[in-house]
């Protein structure tokens, strides 16, 4: 007690500036992007080339060629699995880094250089906390709750793959042809994980979110379904890969832009004899835009995001369906939520933003493609061409994700009502309208 | 039609928001990072108090008037003065966990003896540790000139050597003892 601890704030203390400019941020949010997309390709790709390679001639060698199969086989699923965390993790800090740009704050800067690797130590602190299942909950069905929210958002990813990749390499097996009808079919299935774990976990706040999250996913199901059908109507195929490569050359090209018929709109100009040609490129102009709306707000409601969070309302109820999750399960939960807005983002960039094609001429992306897929190194030659669309896929799905991000930040959670009755009231007639102008559209073709 | 002005006019007002939102974006920010920057504070800022030496001559500028102790609205000051000495301290007693950082301490002492820091962390484990002594509250010589040009209080005087009528000091003396010690019994219980 002798020594004075008085110290004097401003004079005595090491005074560390910490004065981050906006540039300063966003070159930040750069390398961070930088940083994470070489850690999720470095992981999955290793993953791959172990499951698809490495294991394969190990198991040959000893001479067991069905387990030899299985595992090559097994390939695209371990590289999901090693993909969604790594990319969930990445997708936090990225929606936390942009909303702290967004409303002015520091943001994450705690853990890492720079908060890198915030999400990180939050997924070791929830994978060693204690797995605690309340009092009065059903044990089987509140295990089994995450598991049946996160399993199908690793099915769904499947198609999605084969685009990612360009058909390369052991993914050629996820190619199907029933491509978007699956990740539909499939993405259906969480609801019911919700509902169960709502129910399950024995608690008022629980089981209203479970309810409102069935009936908002029914609700906004089927003007998703809607457009997509149109989407389908308009490509002519339910194959991914086909609705992906019909995009190629251009940014003109991009369904989102009338679908390919853009050049009819040159017919336009000299308004006369040709104009009736033009008018029917304009009508399939403005139902692209209008289908790539309608898609996006429900897919965002789809997967419960602001401002459509009303069964994680916590200003409502305290954490919605989650309230009683801890640990383990309740990172499953977070990860899968993430993984759902991940594929619905793929989804959207594939059916509208051109997928995994460059916005440049045919030309060009063949020139880099070749380039990459007959790489020399060390006298050996690689396949690298999946490298190119896959990363073109991730930026476009980053840019829609930015957009949610921004979504959020700006808009006010829609009351339970408004929510209903803007599905059922508006977006669904207004859908229906739009598949029979489509279909009439396609038909007069 | 009106559904259709509604919607246009819905469509344009969250474009807009989400443009206003998008400018945020080349802002600075106006949170401050509090442990790794310590804000500027201004020197009247109210915070922990703290007695004050002679910048100058290392002498303690309390004259154990009891003004502080006096005024003190909360009764947290316990001042005790030497009774052999009159006009030097002997123990100065303050309870950071009953003060409300009024400022009238400061205000009434002649000797800007006791001022208010720009200290404000001061957590401890025990309610008994925010009751500082004097070896707690003192400042440094250092530290005492830091806050003299810091407040812009004048520079104090060194102290008169010696003090007329010694007998007062004696009829003064029995006074502030049993008062202190009954201040003090109160604390501790």
């Amino acid at each position: 007690m002798a020594v004075s601890n008085l110290d004097l704030l401003n004079k005595f203390r090491p005074h560390k500036v910490y004065k981050r400019n906006w540039f300063v941020g966003l070159f930040n949010f750069f390398v961070l992007a930088v940083f994470w997309f070489a850690i999720i390709y470095g992981a999955t790709s290793i993953t791959t080339i172990l499951f698809a390679k490495i294991l394969p001639e190990l198991l040959i060698q000893y001479g067991l060629f069905p387990l030899a199969q299985i595992t090559f086989f097994l390939a695209p699923i371990a590289a999901i699995m090693v993909l969604i965390p790594a990319n969930a993790t990445f997708l936090v800090l990225n929606e936390r880094k942009i909303l702290a740009l967004l409303t002015v704050r520091y943001g994450t800067n705690r853990v890492g250089p720079d908060g890198f690797l915030q999400t990180l130590a939050d997924a070791v602190k929830l994978l060693f906390k204690e797995d605690n299942i309340p009092g009065g909950a059903d044990k089987v069905l509140f295990s089994l709750a995450p598991v049946v929210f996160f399993a199908p958002g690793v099915i769904a990813f499947i198609p999605l793959l084969s685009v990612a990749t360009g058909n390369s390499g052991p993914f050629i097996m996820c190619d199907l042809s029933i491509g978007i009808l699956f990740i539909l079919a499939v993405s259906s299935i969480p609801v019911i994980g919700l509902v169960l774990g709502g129910w399950a976990s024995n608690n008022k706040y629980s089981l209203m979110g479970g309810l409102r999250s069935a009936a908002q996913a029914i609700s906004y199901e089927i003007p998703m379904v809607l457009t997509v059908i149109s989407v389908i109507l308009l490509t002519g195929s339910i194959n991914l890969m086909e609705i992906n490569d019909g995009q190629v050359g251009g940014i003109l090209n991009w369904n989102i832009f009338a679908f390919g018929n853009l050049p009819l709109l040159l017919h336009l100009f000299p308004l006369g004899t040709g104009s009736i040609v033009g008018l029917y490129g304009l009508a399939f102009l403005i139902i692209s835009f209008i289908l790539f709306f309608i898609y996006i707000i429900s897919a965002i409601a789809e997967v419960n995001r602001i401002p459509f969070d009303l069964p994680e309302a916590e200003s409502e109820l305290v954490s919605g369906y989650n309230t009683e999750f801890t640990g383990m399960k309740f990172a499953l939960f977070f990860l899968a939520e993430y993984t759902a807005l991940f594929i619905i983002c793929l989804l959207a960039s594939v059916l509208f933003l051109g997928g995994g094609h460059l916005p440049c001429s045919v030309e060009t992306e063949m020139a880099i493609l070749n380039s990459l897929s007959n790489a020399h190194i060390a006298g050996d030659v690689y396949d690298f061409g999946w490298i190119l669309p896959s990363m073109v896929l991730m930026i476009k799905a980053y840019v829609l994700i930015f957009c949610s991000v921004w979504v959020r930040a700006t808009l006010p959670r829609l009351r339970y009502d408004q929510l209903l009755a803007f599905s059922w009231k508006y977006l669904i007639p207004f859908s229906l309208v739009n598949i029979f102008v489509v279909a009439i559209l396609v038909s007069i073709k | 039609m009106n559904l259709l002005t509604k919607t246009i006019d819905g469509c344009y007002n969250i474009f807009r928001g989400l443009f206003t939102v998008f400018k945020h974006i080349a802002r600075n920010p106006i949170t401050s990072a509090y442990p790794d920057v310590v804000p500027e504070l201004y020197p009247q800022t109210r915070h922990r108090l703290a007695l004050t030496v002679n910048p100058d001559t290392g002498e303690h500028l309390c004259i154990a008037c009891k003004q502080c102790e006096r005024i003190c609205p909360d009764t947290c000051i316990t001042v005790i003065g030497d009774p052999e000495k009159k006009g030097t301290i002997k123990d100065f007693y303050l309870d950071h966990g009953l003060c409300m950082f009024c400022g009238l301490c400061t205000e009434v002492c002649p000797t800007n003896c006791i001022i208010n820091t720009v200290d404000f962390e001061m957590s401890e484990y025990t309610r008994e540790d925010l009751i500082y002594d004097i070896d707690r509250l003192t400042l440094t010589q250092e530290q005492s000139r830091f806050y003299f040009d810091f407040k812009e209080m004048p520079k104090p005087r060194p102290k008169p050597e010696k003090k007329p009528a010694p007998v007062q000091t004696q009829t003064e003396a029995p006074k502030p003892q049993p008062a202190a010690s009954a201040r003090g019994g109160e604390k501790k219980s």
